[in-house]
């Protein structure tokens, strides 16, 4: 069903409004951030419609069983654990930059391992669910938050408080060319389909995936907003100060009617969700990757009482979460995300060009 | 039929009981030995349709148990006792076993809604006899695909149960684990529809209900049509109506019935209630204690100086008012109708004051409390809205060690535990929009 795929490809746009994706484009604003944009948007929209078009020639598979069409079992047990890092390392450090945030943000005075207790123990028993809930999961999340976060997105663009100016100012920047981080951090938006690697398994036989025009559109969107909203509130120069840049352009929005006069708290308590949400399903993708890697491994989209690998699994998930946020603060949080974010995009197209060539060679067998 | 004579038999297969009539009756030309329990059986039916024609014989009686179909042959005599204690008569005519049902039930006559009120839709609700009920249901589902199937659960209180679906509408999957479900029942008495509904669960510390159980016809004919299986007992008027969504239970009959634009009204008012019922309190803990900034300064201020007599911190608060609001709730369920209205009266209107003047609680924990025990009576399924006056307590202890992100997880922990129940099968907490019919589904392999 087509509307699973947006929720996911757009809860991931909008998470990332949150993390890191805007510190790094700010920093690079007058450098290659406005041009890099659109490069981001193109190869994000290719990408995004390759690896669609690519999953849809593979009905009820995910990419350890397509893998292991095509790849020898020993290349396939080596990129599955790989993958399984990926996917966890983007949720967890999403988890820990968030906790991070709303420890800073809601609970100053108290450590903030403690709200990663509680955060991590709630994603890892998500986590532990079948694939089918996490999809009905995802619906839900995204039916109690997005319809609030897109009123307050656009209450913050028709506010008076936006400098036009700033914006336009930063805009003529675009003859800078792009840069190979603002790119990868831009590409970052558009990452929401790589959910598909195991939710495609869910997918109906006949499935075709309808009005791919929303990923461009909406991605393009979000992007703008995220970079362009805070230059309008802070100014050219002025968003640079900030830490978390979108927390402070949230607290630059007021209600005037209504018991909440600050934005920032709904704002950052539907974010908190988003990012549960988030966490949840690459934890539960990570850890099906991982399951994968035993070749007579059959999975299972639904079950009603989660099997114990998944518990095991998800715990150390957990129990590493915790461990690493010992290791993390801040500044080391912002330069491992910008490496990240690269490695991530190249990885990324390498996977997904290798599903088109599949695909294709899937398309001339049949 | 060797040995013993059959009504010495039947004697022995009873406990001593005043109200086992064993007769041997004579007309002259035929011999009639006769074995009922007298207070099961209409003595009308048995005088009209038995002893009359019996004593009478205008027509020879032989010939009336040979053609009449009321008339069943029994061939095995292990099912004796479970005929009579249903309400049979057992006859025996020339060596042969015959049972005649005329069973006397008691039950609530002309049965009227009371649970599930509802101003203009039907207000006749199901009976607590399981024939009445069939009727009911029958009468307003007039469609030969209607199939009925007869079970008999407990080892003591052998009640009837009848399983009804849409042969044609009704998943054969769901049917088939319905009907392996109510074979496995292990219970000696079963006694109301919400035991039963327990039994057919495999999760019996689940906390929200997996199916409705109602007493409305309206309510089961919809079901039967949308492709539902519903189960209904001997001795209670309610039915279980399964499988179901989450958003089943959130719908009231009156829905359909009203004006369109007034229906989507209610329908986000009950969903806006559901929320508030659920974390009001915890949000009252966590904004008071924790993040007071959240709100804008003139309300904060006014909390703040609403609480200023109070000693001690908002949980405690919390929990003395929902203490109160919990024994209220409880008291005018058990209480007799008349009794209730005035118990609820001096707890909420004079208790509430009196504890805000006395400096127990603030006056916006008694909104808080009010509001709270309100939007919970506005869940229109009685099941659900139990579940929900649970929901709130895991949250309040959220709030209480870790403020608004407890609240928040306390939320999504919810929305996750409800995203992974079943209800028979299939899937409990997810939307479905009318054009999801028409394509396949996610997932459709496994859910089948």
């Amino acid at each position: 069903m087509n509307r699973y795929f947006y929720y996911s490809f757009i809860m991931v746009a909008m998470l990332n409004l949150m993390l890191y994706v805007p510190t790094v484009l700010l920093n690079q604003r007058m450098s290659g951030a406005v041009s890099s944009l659109i490069v981001a948007v193109i190869i994000g929209t290719v990408v995004a419609y390759a690896s669609t078009s690519a999953l849809s020639r593979f009905p009820g598979m995910g990419l350890p069983e397509i893998m292991r069409l095509y790849l020898p079992e020993w290349i396939v047990k080596t990129l599955l654990p790989l993958f399984a890092f990926m996917w966890y390392f983007a949720a967890t450090f999403a988890l820990i930059g968030f906790t991070l945030l709303m420890n800073r943000v809601l609970t100053p005075d108290r450590p903030s391992w403690q709200l990663l207790l509680l955060l991590g123990a709630l994603c890892a028993y998500g986590a532990t669910r079948s694939t089918l809930t996490i999809l009905f999961l995802l619906e839900m999340t995204m039916l109690l938050v997005t319809p609030l976060i897109f009123l307050m997105l656009f209450k913050a663009i028709r506010s008076p408080d936006v400098s036009w100016d700033a914006i336009f100012t930063i805009a003529q920047y675009i003859n800078k060319y792009p840069t190979l981080s603002s790119v990868a951090a831009g590409t970052f938006i558009f990452t929401g389909y790589i959910n598909t690697a195991i939710f495609n398994r869910a997918n109906p036989p006949n499935f075709r995936l309808k009005g791919r025009w929303i990923i461009p559109v909406s991605g393009s969107t979000i992007l703008l907003i995220t970079f362009f909203l805070p230059i309008g509130f802070h100014g050219t120069m002025g968003v640079e100060r900030y830490l978390y840049v979108w927390t402070a352009t949230a607290d630059s929005m007021t209600m005037t009617y209504g018991f909440i006069e600050r934005v920032l708290f709904v704002f950052l308590l539907l974010y908190l969700g988003l990012s549960i949400v988030y966490t949840i399903t690459g934890w539960n993708q990570a850890m099906e990757f991982l399951l994968s890697i035993r070749k007579d491994y059959r999975f299972k989209l639904d079950y009603s009482v989660a099997p114990k690998a998944n518990w095991w699994i998800c715990g150390s998930f957990f129990v590493l979460s915790l461990v690493a946020l010992f290791f993390l603060n801040e500044k080391l949080d912002f330069q491992i995300a910008e490496i990240w974010l690269i490695v991530r995009m190249f990885l990324e197209i390498a996977t997904v060009t290798f599903l088109f060539a599949v695909s294709m060679i899937r398309k001339k067998t049949a | 039929m060797e040995g013993k004579p059959v009504l010495q038999r039947i004697n022995e297969l009873f406990a001593t009981s005043k109200d086992v009539k064993t007769h041997r009756i004579s007309n002259g030309s035929l011999i009639l030995e006769i074995a009922y329990i007298a207070t099961l059986v209409e003595e009308t039916k048995l005088y009209d349709s038995i002893f009359v024609p019996f004593s009478r014989e205008l027509k020879p009686f032989a010939d009336i148990v040979h053609s009449d179909p009321s008339f069943k042959p029994v061939e095995d005599p292990a099912t004796w006792t479970d005929l009579m204690l249903r309400g049979y008569v057992l006859l025996k005519m020339e060596q042969q076993m015959f049972a005649y049902y005329a069973a006397k039930v008691i039950r609530n006559t002309s049965p009227q809604t009371s649970v599930e009120s509802s101003i203009e839709g039907p207000q006749v609700a199901l009976s607590e006899d399981i024939s009445d009920s069939t009727n009911i249901i029958r009468a307003r589902y007039a469609s030969p695909d209607l199939q009925i199937e007869e079970h008999t659960v407990g080892y003591l209180s052998k009640t009837q149960v009848i399983m009804m679906f849409d042969q044609r509408k009704a998943d054969p999957e769901v049917v088939s684990l319905v009907k392996v479900k109510l074979l496995g029942i292990q219970t000696d008495i079963l006694s109301a529809a919400g035991e039963l509904a327990k039994a057919l669960n495999d999760n019996r510390k689940r906390l929200f209900p997996m199916e409705l159980i109602t007493e409305r016809v309206d309510r089961v004919t919809r079901g039967l049509a949308n492709g539902k299986i519903v189960v209904i007992m001997q001795g209670s008027m309610f039915a279980i109506v399964l499988p179901i969504t989450f958003f089943d239970l959130m719908v009231a009959t009156e829905d359909r019935y009203e004006n369109f634009w007034m229906s989507i009204l209610l329908m986000s008012l009950r969903f806006f209630a559901l929320i508030l019922t659920t974390t009001l309190p915890a949000l009252y803990i966590a904004i008071v204690s924790y993040n007071p900034e959240l709100f804008r300064v003139q309300l904060a201020f006014s909390i703040a100086g609403s609480r200023a007599a109070v000693p001690y911190p908002s949980f405690v608060e919390v929990f003395i008012m929902l203490f109160m609001i919990e024994m209220l709730v409880e008291a005018s369920v058990r209480l007799p109708k008349y009794i209730g209205s005035t118990a609820t009266t001096v707890g909420g209107l004079i208790l509430g004051q009196a504890a805000q003047q006395a400096g127990l609680v603030s006056s916006i924990m008694i909104i808080v409390t009010s509001v709270m025990a309100i939007s919970n009576f506005v869940i229109p399924v009685y099941s659900l809205s139990l579940s929900v006056r649970f929901v709130k307590y895991p949250l309040i202890l959220l709030s209480i060690f870790f403020g608004l992100a407890g609240v928040t997880c306390g939320v999504f922990y919810f929305v996750i535990y409800l995203c992974s129940q079943r209800s028979f099968g299939m899937p409990y907490f997810r939307l479905v929009l009318p054009g999801d019919r028409k394509h396949a589904d996610i997932g459709e392999a496994s859910l089948k």
